[in-house]
C-alpha cells in the first residue's frame, strides 16, 4: 500500500508518541504483579543464594543477567503453590490477597494499616471479622511429600512474618498487629534462606470435616486434573518462550503434587526438554533413560531420544506444530546431527 | 484512608470456586517490601515495557521481559540506592539489560524466521484496529517511524536516546546506571539526535 506523502515529522513528535504509547491495563497489570510474585516468592531463593539441595541447576538463557531460580518454587520449598498479589493503595494500607494454585485456595487477606495500631481486615466476604477462622473448604488429601496421594498434597501455607510458631500450632492465623519490623519506612531486608523455607505441612487436624467424603473426592478428582493441566500448560507455555526455568518450576511443583498423576508422562517428557533447554544436558540424558524405560510406548519418545546426545538447543516449536510429535525441528535435524 | 482489595484469578487456575473464603490472616515482615515493590512496579510498568519496545523487544514478547525485569527489580531492591539515581533510572537501567539479554537471545535463534514477518509495531496496529481513526493511524505511523529510527542506531546510542530523550532521565543519572560517564552520555545523545534528525530528512514521513 503507498501511504501518502506526508510532511517530514518533527523529532518531538516521535518522542510524544513514544510517550503517549498506551500503557497497560489495571488488569493487566495485576496479572503480571501476580505472576512476578508467584516467581519470587518466599520459596525461590533470592539471587545468589544457592538453593542447596534437590533444586535442579538451572541455566537461564545464556548471557541473561538474571538468576532464575529453577524449580524454586517447587524445589526449594513446599510454599510453591502460592500465587500473590498485592495491590497497593496511596492512603498507606495495603491489601494482599494470596491464592493457592487450585481454586477454593484463597489464601490471605492481610489489610496493613500504617496509621491505627490495629490492622484493617477486608475479607470479600463482609461479615468475615477478624481473626479469621480457619475454615477453608478442605479437600481430603494425603499428607506430606511423599509418593502416595494421587490427588496431590496441599501446597502448605507459607508463613509470613511473626506468629508463625503459635499459628502453626493452632493451625490457624490470627490478625496480629505485629509492629513493623525495625526498619520501617526502608525496604525490609531480604528473609533468609531458611524463613523462606520454613513452611510445616499443616497438622491433620486442622481440617478434619471432609476427611473421606465421597462426592468431594469426585470433584477433587476433576479438580486435581484440572490442577494438572494447568501446570502442565504452564510449563509447555514456558518452555515455548523459552523460560526452561519457569517450565521446571511448574514441572516440579507438579512433581510434588502429583507425583503419580495423569499427566506425569507430559511431565518427564517436558522435563526432559526443559532440561536440555537449560543446558543440562547430562540430568536431561538420564531422564530420557528412564522415560524410555517407563514409557516405551510413549508417543513423545522419538523426540526425546532424538535429541539425547545432542548439543544443548533451545526448544522453539514451529508455529503450530506440537513441540512434542517427532518433527524437523527435534527428531530430524537431532538424527542428522 | 481507603483500602483496596483487587481479587485476582492467576491465570493457572482455571474456573472459579464460589466458596473462596480468606482464610488466613497474617501480619508480614515482608509487607514492607512487598508495598516497595508494588508501589515502583505501578508507577514504572508502562516505562519499562515502553522502553523494552523501544529499545527492540517485540510487542509480543514485551510483556514477559517487562515481568523479567521486575522481577529483577525485586531480586535486588535492597540495592536501590536512592543517591545514585532516581529509582526510574534503576529500574529503566535493569530494563536495558534484559533488552540487551533478549536481543542476545533472539539472534541466537530459530525465530529469527519469524523476525522476518512479524512487524514490531503489527501487534499496535491490529490492537487498534477498530477505532483506527486518523489521528490513531498517525500515532501509529509515529511509533512505527520511531521504531524504524532507533533500530538503524548503534545500541549504545539508541539506549542513551531513549532512557534520556524519551523518558526523560538526566545524563548524570543514566550515566550511574550505564556505568559511564555523564560526557559519554551527552556525545552519545547529541550524536545520536543528529542520525535521528538526518534520518528523518531523509524519510518521506511514513516510515517505509
Amino acid at each position: 500500500m503507498t501511504a501518502p506523502k506526508t510532511r517530514r515529522p518533527s523529532l518531538d513528535e516521535l518522542v510524544d508518541a513514544a510517550r503517549s504509547r498506551p500503557g497497560m491495563s489495571a488488569d493487566q497489570r495485576s496479572r503480571m504483579l501476580s505472576s512476578i510474585l508467584v516467581a519470587v516468592s518466599p520459596g525461590t531463593p533470592s539471587s545468589g543464594s544457592g538453593s542447596g539441595g534437590a533444586a535442579p541447576q538451572q541455566a537461564p538463557r545464556p548471557g541473561s543477567s538474571l538468576p532464575r531460580g529453577a524449580g524454586a518454587l517447587g524445589a526449594s520449598s513446599a510454599g510453591r503453590a502460592l500465587i500473590a498479589l498485592a495491590s497497593f493503595a496511596m492512603g498507606g494500607g495495603v491489601v494482599a490477597t494470596y491464592y493457592g494454585l487450585r481454586p477454593a485456595e484463597t489464601r490471605i487477606v492481610i489489610v496493613h494499616d500504617r496509621a491505627p495500631a490495629t490492622p484493617t481486615v477486608r475479607a470479600r466476604q463482609p461479615d468475615v471479622a477478624p481473626p479469621l477462622r480457619t475454615d477453608r473448604p478442605e479437600r481430603a488429601e494425603g499428607q506430606g511429600e511423599g509418593p502416595g496421594g494421587e490427588f496431590g498434597t496441599r501446597p502448605p501455607l507459607p508463613e509470613w512474618g511473626e506468629g508463625r510458631g503459635e499459628a502453626r500450632a493452632s493451625g490457624e492465623f490470627r490478625v496480629s498487629p505485629s509492629p513493623r519490623p525495625a526498619g520501617d519506612g526502608e525496604v525490609a531486608t531480604r528473609p533468609s534462606a531458611s524463613d523462606g523455607r520454613e513452611f510445616a505441612p499443616r497438622p491433620m487436624d486442622a481440617r478434619p470435616e471432609r476427611q473421606g467424603e465421597g462426592p468431594m473426592l469426585a470433584r477433587d478428582r476433576s479438580d486435581d486434573l484440572q490442577a494438572e493441566r494447568a501446570l502442565i500448560e504452564r510449563a509447555r507455555a514456558a518452555l515455548s518462550r523459552d523460560r526452561p526455568a519457569h517450565a521446571l518450576d511448574a514441572l516440579t511443583q507438579h512433581e510434588r503434587r502429583f507425583p503419580r498423576g495423569q499427566m506425569r508422562e507430559e511431565r518427564e517428557a517436558l522435563r526432559i526438554h526443559a532440561l536440555r533447554a537449560s543446558g543440562q544436558e547430562a540430568a536431561a540424558t538420564e531422564r530420557a533413560r528412564t522415560f524410555r524405560r517407563d514409557h516405551p510406548e510413549s508417543l513423545m519418545l522419538p523426540a526425546i531420544t532424538a535429541g539425547t546426545g545432542e548439543r544443548a538447543r533451545r526448544t522453539t516449536p514451529a508455529p503450530g506444530q506440537p513441540w512434542w510429535l517427532p518433527s524437523e525441528t527435534s527428531a530430524v535435524d537431532g538424527g542428522n546431527r | 484512608m481507603t483500602t483496596r482489595a483487587i481479587d485476582l484469578q492467576s491465570p493457572d487456575v482455571t474456573g472459579t470456586d464460589p466458596e473462596r473464603t480468606p482464610v488466613d490472616v497474617a501480619s508480614t515482615r515482608e509487607l514492607p517490601r512487598l508495598e516497595s515493590f508494588t508501589a515502583l512496579f505501578h508507577e514504572h510498568v508502562d516505562a519499562v515495557r515502553r522502553t523494552l519496545v523501544h529499545l527492540g523487544v517485540w510487542d509480543r514478547d514485551a510483556d514477559d521481559e517487562t515481568q523479567r525485569v521486575f522481577e529483577t527489580v525485586w531480586r535486588k531492591l535492597d540495592e536501590l540506592d536512592p543517591r545514585r539515581g532516581t529509582p526510574r533510572a534503576w529500574i529503566l537501567g535493569i530494563a536495558c539489560n534484559v533488552a540487551r539479554d533478549w536481543r542476545k537471545w533472539t539472534r541466537t535463534q530459530r525465530v529469527r524466521a519469524i523476525h522476518l514477518v512479524e512487524d514490531p509495531t503489527a501487534l499496535d496496529m491490529r490492537r487498534s484496529g477498530r477505532d483506527a481513526s486518523e489521528e490513531r493511524l498517525d500515532h501509529q505511523r509515529s511509533l512505527r517511524l520511531l521504531a524504524k529510527l532507533l533500530a538503524e542506531l548503534p545500541e549504545e546510542q539508541r539506549t542513551v536516546v531513549v532512557m534520556c530523550r524519551i523518558e526523560g532521565l538526566t545524563a548524570r543519572d543514566v550515566a550511574a546506571v550505564l556505568d559511564i560517564s555523564a560526557n559519554t552520555v551527552s556525545s552519545r545523545l547529541r550524536l545520536a539526535l543528529e542520525k535521528l534528525e538526518a534520518a528523518l530528512d531523509r524519510t518521506d514521513g511514513d516510515g517505509s
